[in-house]
């Protein structure tokens, strides 16, 4: 199921340069390397992602 | 002044230390996080939030240190817990640190109010990026404080 919620952030009027550019990329590699770890089998790696997921209530 | 990427001590001593062992590759890419993550917003603001981060998940160690290139007055960071009703707290950081109790204790939780706060002090990409920030801030405690707890010696945890 997905849910969507209402937008929380006004949208600029005109298109602004991200803050931190950096940031997000940062973020991506960083759970990347994360999910590319091979001590937890995938299986068991997808279910504590999807308990943290349901913990945090994220249903995206 | 923001830290620079890549300056030691942005991220706990010894969590570096335990990844540089267990799973190097992650250690890799959190020093680059933290490197940009420092870059967000202003440090002292963040400074405050990682402070408030580790009181609130009782990380003794995480709140003993200072990240470098983040300084903020030793009374104040003693002042940490009283931020509502201390003087020495702007309006400004009072909602930073407010949205980072928020965040820390059930981010499923946080309310428009609390993001309405924030915008009172800062753009919408400057919010975007604080809490961007205020995530890996709070992961890699919970992290340290985990890895600590799990793999130490019991007389290292007492």
């Amino acid at each position: 199921m997905t849910s969507v919620r209402e937008r929380r952030l006004p949208e600029p009027a005109t298109p602004t340069a991200p803050v931190a550019p950096g940031l997000g990329d940062a973020i991506g590699a960083y759970q990347d390397a994360v999910m590319r770890l091979e001590g937890l089998d995938p299986v068991t790696t997808e279910l504590v992602r999807l308990r943290c997921a349901r913990q945090h209530q994220c249903f995206t | 002044m923001a830290p620079d990427a890549g300056q030691p001590g942005l991220v706990a001593p010894d969590l570096e230390e335990r990844l540089a062992r267990f799973a190097p590759e992650v250690r890799d890419v959190i020093t680059t996080l933290h490197g940009e993550l420092w870059q967000a917003l202003d440090p002292e603001v963040l400074e405050l939030c990682r402070l408030r981060i580790a009181t609130l998940q009782g990380d003794d160690r995480e709140a003993a240190r200072a990240a470098p290139g983040a300084p903020v007055a030793p009374e104040k960071a003693a002042a940490i817990g009283d931020w509502p009703d201390s003087p020495l707290f702007s309006e400004r950081e009072r909602a930073c640190l407010a949205f980072t109790e928020q965040f820390v204790g059930d981010v499923a939780g946080v309310a428009q109010s609390d993001i309405d706060a924030l915008l009172a002090h800062f753009s919408p990409g400057e919010v975007q990026a604080f809490v961007s920030a205020l995530l890996a801030l709070d992961q890699h405690q919970r992290l340290a404080l985990g890895l600590r707890t799990v793999l130490a010696p019991k007389e290292d945890t007492a």
